[in-house]
């Protein structure tokens, strides 16, 4: 009985790990994204101009 | 200062990166943040420096394996408690397959999670980047005594990250004791400020006689904006008749700023002046602000007889 216990917690775990990267493949990420973010931090969102 | 005075300097070839993070580095064993060009790390003195995008691609992956792993442990864990030869069977194949379509799933989505490995490194340790981009600007201006070509070329590298006033500010400090050449990796729009500061003004009046294709709308805007402050200066009438000859260089500028070069107009080099005659000869009714009436002035009086006209 604990044998399926353990299995059914790594099913779950699967699925919720495909799930995740199932969502975060929805709303995919570039590295446009990334930089303007990087030198928003940096530089306090003033640096669109330069 | 003086033309003959300033110093004749040859810069390295520099190729600004596609992207800011591009020329971040950090550091294995320390995870010290530098972006500048050097070996080994500032701080630990280790040859462990590696580009950042690297870094977050190698945690995206540890972070993959950590869970494959986990979920062949769950499945070997499952086989020890089996309590028959059936159970475990068929826990280890379900477990196999398990980890199988999560492998599957991993490769498929592993570019952009590496993307998000990036993202996700990059948000967490900003503070540690800052400081680490202060460590390297002060160690830029700790050798500007000694090698300011050195300082200015740590400084620009900096300012690919860091694009506030203060690096600009010292990076046109520095351009100031050179000698500016046409063959030089020159920028402008960068080291714009946000008030007015002469010797800003000044460099903006080099470039525009030796790249007078640097001087874009930002630059014509900033120096609208501080036309009475540059005036002031020594050589301010030359630096603003130098940017009024390279606004000429195309029309869409002659048009915005026509003011401007208006009030120029008198001391216009020939060639630039005789652009500008021709610009509005081609376009006779576009809306010239004036400009047109102070070219026809300017030509009855000053080149009446000349036969380029």
């Amino acid at each position: 009985m604990i044998s399926y216990a353990i299995l059914g917690i790594t099913f779950l775990y699967v699925v919720i790990q495909i799930i995740i990267y199932a969502l975060r493949q929805r709303k995919p990420l570039t590295r446009d994204d990334i930089d303007e973010r990087l030198l928003a931090a940096l530089n306090g969102g003033d640096h669109a101009g330069k | 200062m003086p033309v003959n005075k300033k110093k004749p300097v040859t810069f390295r070839p520099f190729k600004t990166p596609r992207y800011a993070f591009d020329k971040l580095r950090i550091c294995r064993r320390c995870s010290r943040y530098t972006a500048l060009g050097e070996e080994r790390c500032g701080h630990c003195g280790h040859a462990s420096l590696t580009p950042v995008e690297k870094h977050a691609v190698s945690l995206a992956g540890r972070k993959m394996h950590t869970r494959l792993l986990l979920i062949l442990l769950l499945t070997l864990g499952s086989v020890y408690f089996g309590q028959s030869l059936q159970q475990m069977t068929l826990c280890g194949a379900g477990g196999i397959v398990l980890a199988g379509l999560l492998l599957l799933m991993q490769r498929k989505v592993r570019q952009n999670e590496n993307l998000y490995a990036l993202n996700e490194l990059l948000g967490r340790s900003i503070d540690s980047l800052r400081e680490g981009l202060e460590i390297n600007r002060q160690e830029a201006v700790s050798v500007l005594r000694e090698n300011d070509v050195l300082a200015y070329e740590k400084l620009r590298e900096i300012s690919i990250l860091l694009r506030g006033d203060r690096v600009a500010r010292q990076r046109v400090a520095l351009l100031h004791g050179f000698q500016l050449r046409k063959d030089m990796n020159l920028e402008l729009e960068q080291l714009l400020l946000k008030d007015f500061e002469p010797l800003l003004a000044e460099y903006i009046g080099e470039i525009a006689r030796v790249r007078p294709e640097l001087i874009k709308d930002r630059t014509l805007r900033y120096v609208k904006t501080y036309e009475v402050q540059i005036l002031e200066m020594d050589r301010g009438p030359a630096i603003l008749t130098a940017v009024a000859g390279a606004a000429v260089r195309l029309k869409r500028y002659a048009l915005l700023y026509s003011g401007m070069i208006g009030r120029y107009i008198q001391e216009l080099p020939k060639d630039r002046f005789m652009r500008l005659s021709r610009m509005i000869s081609a376009s006779p009714y576009e809306a010239w602000n004036g400009l047109d009436l102070k070219v026809a002035e300017v030509r009855e009086a000053k080149y009446r007889w000349d036969p380029d006209f």
